[in-house]
């Protein structure tokens, strides 16, 4: 048959476009049978496609077509039911036609193979079988027949059109004719045109260089200094800034278009293997460019495998557990920052630490003592390892060869990163982030030498500035340095890229993010953030781990991208080692990881004090003479309201304080009171840890001392002194309870630890504090409670671990629970909450926390 | 008078190539100290005096870095080192050869020598007396009046 190449390629087009919304259709069908609007859509879609394959001659694909679309009729008037043996034909139907529309792609022609024949024969007798059935039901035939006269109307009409037009896209006006209302997306496809994807990528290169041209003449328009170029100059940075922009938008693809393969791969899987999984596809409108698209595919698949074959448990199991028997699977995209982030979220059987464990120890990853040691996302991080899985018997699905290890590679590869989660019993999250795109990607320029270096923005943490000498600490040949408690091995580049010759002194470490630790680099020199266009390097550096590819900078001249998972192969030895040499050094290292406040320093007399700011309402200075005297108390007049001022000397030992002209004043607000501190001068403010050593200076008033810039700094308890200066500012008017509230609190910083308890304490409960996770645990089962606050980052078992073990407790998995933290973090708000925890609050604030313990005791 | 026009054209053209087929090959010469080599000209893309190589450090020893030849990446090698030539070149010129599926490669050199048109069939096997250089990279000599060229064979010195 001869026909118009372009009209075909049409029919193509519009026939995959029809199979795709004919699977989600079937899938969705089977979910809710009753949902005429989708059998309407299914009907309606199988019709054209019958039609244009009879245009087209194809007449195998037309039979397909026509009983397929017999079956569905019967359907759409409820005269079957959607049981499982007519949507598995259907099904099969639709494989059948997409193998065919796939062969015509090729060879412009139809397949003719027995299988196809042979299914024919069954989907027709399959049909019969469902005529016969329907007739014996008398009451409802005059429907069918009804329908039938309907659609050989409604073929006839289309065929007349056909010949006039010899137009395949009216069969589709057609079938709007008959089913009013019209649906407005014919108009909408004048709108969009095709393009061909290598057009588009030949775009984005052109567009790559434009910008790096662009950048050359910037530069030598910064050198001629002349007014008229230079905005010439601008208006070209800018279009062509505009323009990168816009050929990305056009790379950019909706996740959906891989999200909505998945239900017929969940469907068929869970079929497979008994397991009855219902999905939900979340922001599949978060857009993506094009090549991640296609390279997270099959990652994705491979984790949804997994979800379904080792997480959801059957049917039998869950209604034993008490989960309702069909498992729920959650694919969800959204953008944070410049990545995408997609979890898969079962509800599940969750990963046994246990088994993880013991195959760690087994098969030699671990030692029975490090795994005792392993923290849980140490122990987690396992299952990424080559040759490490947890399914006891490999199974056909999921252990074929392809392992974690693969999909981690692959998201790596691409820039991201991936984090697993998981409760017992209770189900796996699985996290992977992305970044938008591959081809440009913002990036540090650091020096290493003559020679620039790029680091990927998305690895970076922080920039710190060092002294090498002081603040480097070295175990056996590794450097490291102690970012806010935390340990982190140091690289030299120049060291690692073993470049000869004196390098400038180097200060500036930049903090690397792995996705498993953190790393420092030592660099040169450290230049802006630029936007760089990646391109690969040739096959005889491939096997250098530490370069992920160059770029061309504005000057023409090449830089090196750095590789930040290769970079950090070159660190010597283990954190591990490092804690284990110091502790056994008598140092101790671990505090609140990455937990920082930001302190106020300031002077009374000639000591120094230090406040988390967080906790100071207002800052002024106020001349002496404003302080009067009311009740025999201090007080002043500050916005038309009395504030009443304290001395700290006056409740704490110091040296004596001259009288002065004038005073800083801190203020101090809460439930609307308001209270003033004076002191002599402010210092400023500093971000730090939330370090403290107790001992020579605590008493009431003084949470600890810590040297800072060379001086002793006093930690002042604010809630302790103002309740020292009145015992009553704190007290709310109500009923006193008659029994006392117990409180357990974890949390291993002694400055938050005695801040949190005195203000506890101060507002009437009964507090026992704890210093980590195991320790309050213990104290848990030992004494009666009525509320846990607990901190998350600590050490020996951390606030979520203590969750989980309490909630696993059978005598206190209702007891309230409220995290507190100096972090805020949405991802973090909602793991606590999963584990079961009841409320997350910050801990400096007070009047939320109390508020909250109110709340969850009443 | 137009179909004769075309047939001239035809026999032309199957002259020209059945000239350059059957019996020469084009070669671009060039000298690393007194060894003089050839790369068949259809294998070479571009000779320039560009000489700006950003070094990649951690490569091999013969690997001298990379460069930008207009927005693309080409790597730099030393061809002398490749072929274990006891000596020192100083890049003077880029002799840019392709290199099918990959970014092209760049052979710095000193002196770029004649273009020779060779016959095939007096290509001659690498003698065994051949010495000062490795000689597994080159895939035939062919004798010229006053020296003796020899053949690189590109494919295995890119592959290896």
């Amino acid at each position: 048959m001869n026909f118009d190449e372009d009209i075909l390629q049409d029919f193509l087009v519009e026939a995959k476009e029809g199979i795709t919304k004919l699977e989600e259709g079937f899938i969705e069908l089977e979910k809710d049978p009753k949902k005429i609007g989708v059998l309407k859509e299914l009907f309606r879609t199988m019709h054209s496609l019958k039609g244009a394959a009879g245009f087209f001659g194809f007449k195998t694909l037309e039979s397909i077509a026509h009983f397929s679309e017999d079956i569905l009729s019967k359907l759409r008037d409820g005269l079957i039911e959607p049981e499982e043996d007519v949507v598995d034909i259907l099904l099969k139907a639709v494989d059948y036609i997409k193998y065919i529309i796939s062969y015509i792609e090729e060879n412009k022609t139809e397949p003719v193979e027995d299988k196809i024949l042979d299914f024919l024969v069954e989907l027709s007798n399959f049909n019969e079988k469902l005529r016969k059935k329907v007739q014996e039901k008398p009451k409802e035939r005059i429907g069918e027949e009804k329908l039938e006269e309907k659609l050989e109307e409604a073929e006839k009409k289309v065929e007349e059109k056909i010949e006039e037009k010899k137009e395949v896209k009216l069969v589709e006006e057609v079938k709007e004719e008959k089913e009013a209302p019209l649906s407005p997306h014919v108009e909408l496809a004048e709108t969009h045109i095709k393009v061909d994807v290598k057009l588009l990528d030949q775009l984005m290169n052109l567009a790559g260089e434009l910008v790096l041209a662009r950048n050359r003449v910037v530069q030598l328009s910064q050198k001629i200094m002349d007014e008229e170029l230079t905005r010439s100059v601008q208006i070209l940075s800018m279009i062509t800034t505009e323009m990168q922009e816009t050929i990305m938008k056009t790379r950019m693809q909706p996740i959906g278009s891989i999200f909505n393969k998945f239900p017929r791969i969940v469907r068929d899987l869970a079929k497979a293997l008994g397991k009855k999984v219902n999905l939900h596809l979340e922001g599949t409108e978060t857009e993506l460019d094009r090549s991640i698209i296609e390279a997270i595919k099959d990652p994705l698949t491979h984790l949804i495998r997994n979800a379904i074959d080792h997480g959801i448990e059957t049917p039998e199991e869950r209604v034993m557990l008490g989960k309702p028997e069909e498992g729920n699977l959650i694919l969800r995209a959204y953008q944070e920052g410049g990545q995408v982030v997609i979890e898969i979220d079962d509800d599940g059987r969750g990963i046994d630490i246990e088994k993880i464990k013991k195959k760690a120890v087994e098969k030699g990853f671990m030692s029975y003592e490090e795994v005792e040691r392993a923290s849980e996302k140490e122990l987690l991080n396992l299952i990424f390892k080559p040759g490490f899985s947890t399914a006891e018997t490999v199974t056909q699905l999921s252990g074929r060869g392809v392992g974690m290890d693969v999909v981690k590679a692959n998201i790596e590869k691409l820039g991201g990163s991936i984090e697993i989660n998981t409760i017992r019993g209770k189900g796996t999250n699985i996290k992977i982030k992305i970044p938008l795109t591959l081809a440009i990607i913002p990036a540090l320029i650091v020096t290493s030498g003559d020679y620039r270096y790029a680091i990927p923005q998305v690895n970076l943490k922080e920039l710190v500035n060092v002294d090498p000498d002081k603040d480097l600490l070295k175990v056996g040949n590794t450097e490291f340095y102690r970012l806010r408690g935390e340990i982190i091995p140091v690289l030299r580049l120049s060291e690692v890229l073993k470049v000869n010759g004196k390098s400038e002194e180097q200060r500036n470490l930049v903090i690397l993010n792995t996705g498993e630790r953190f790393i420092g680099l030592l660099v040169d020199r450290i230049f802006a953030s630029e936007e760089i266009v990646v391109k690969p390097l040739g096959r005889w550096f491939k096997n250098i781990p530490i370069y992920s590819g160059a770029t061309i900078m504005g000057d023409g001249k090449l830089a090196l991208i750095l590789d930040v998972v290769g970079l950090s192969q070159f660190v010597g030895i283990s954190i591990e080692e490092i804690e284990k040499t110091y502790e056994g050094a008598g140092i101790k290292i671990k505090t609140s990881a990455q937990e920082t406040i930001i302190l106020l320093l300031f002077d009374v007399g000639e000591e120094r004090f230090a406040i988390p700011i967080a906790l100071i309402s207002r800052l002024d200075k106020i001349k002496a003479n404003e302080i009067k005297i009311s009740g025999g108390k201090e007080i002043i007049i500050y916005r038309d309201e009395v504030v009443p001022v304290i001395r700290l000397e006056n409740y704490l030992p110091l040296k004596e304080v001259p009288l002065q002209e004038s005073y800083n004043v801190l203020f101090f607000t809460e439930r609307g009171k308001t209270c003033g501190i004076l002191c002599t001068n402010i210092v400023g403010t500093l971000e730090t840890t939330p370090e403290i050593e107790e001992g020579i200076y605590t008493q009431p008033g003084i949470l600890g001392h810590r040297i800072i810039d060379g001086k002793t700094t006093l930690f002042i308890d604010i809630y302790k002194i103002i309740e020292m200066y009145d015992p009553d500012w704190f007290i709310v008017k109500v009923e006193k309870e008659k029994v006392v509230k117990r409180i357990l609190l974890a949390e291993d910083s002694p400055f938050f630890r005695g801040m949190i308890k005195n203000y506890l304490v101060g507002a009437g409960y009964e507090v026992e504090t704890t210093e980590n996770g195991k320790e309050a645990l213990n104290r848990l089962f030992s004494g009666k409670f009525d509320l846990i606050i607990t901190d998350l980052e600590m050490p020996e078992m951390d606030g979520f671990e203590l969750i989980k073990e309490v909630r696993a407790s059978p005598d206190y998995k209702n007891i309230p629970i409220i995290v507190v933290t100096s972090l805020a973090g949405e991802d973090v708000r909602r793991k606590v909450l999963d584990l079961g925890a009841n409320a997350y609050e910050i801990k400096l604030n007070r009047e939320k926390l109390l508020e909250e313990i109110e709340r969850l005791l009443s | 008078m137009e179909l004769v026009k075309k047939e001239n054209l035809e026999i032309v053209k199957k002259e020209d190539t059945s000239i350059k087929v059957a019996d020469t090959i084009t070669m671009v010469s060039f000298y690393i100290g007194d060894f003089l080599f050839g790369i068949p000209a259809s294998q070479v893309m571009e000779i320039n005096k560009e000489i700006d190589i950003t070094p990649v450090p951690l490569s091999d020893e013969h690997i001298l870095g990379i460069m930008n030849l207009r927005g693309q990446i080409v790597t730099v090698m030393d061809l002398a080192k490749k072929l274990k030539i006891d000596l020192k070149v100083t890049p003077k010129l880029n002799l840019i050869v392709k290199d099918e599926g990959e970014s092209p490669i760049s052979f710095v050199i000193e002196e770029i020598g004649e273009i020779l048109e060779i016959t095939p069939s007096k290509l001659e096997k690498v003698p065994d007396k051949l010495e000062g250089l490795s000689k597994e990279y080159i895939k035939n000599v062919y004798q010229l009046p006053d020296k003796l060229l020899l053949i690189l064979d590109i494919e295995k010195i890119v592959k290896e």
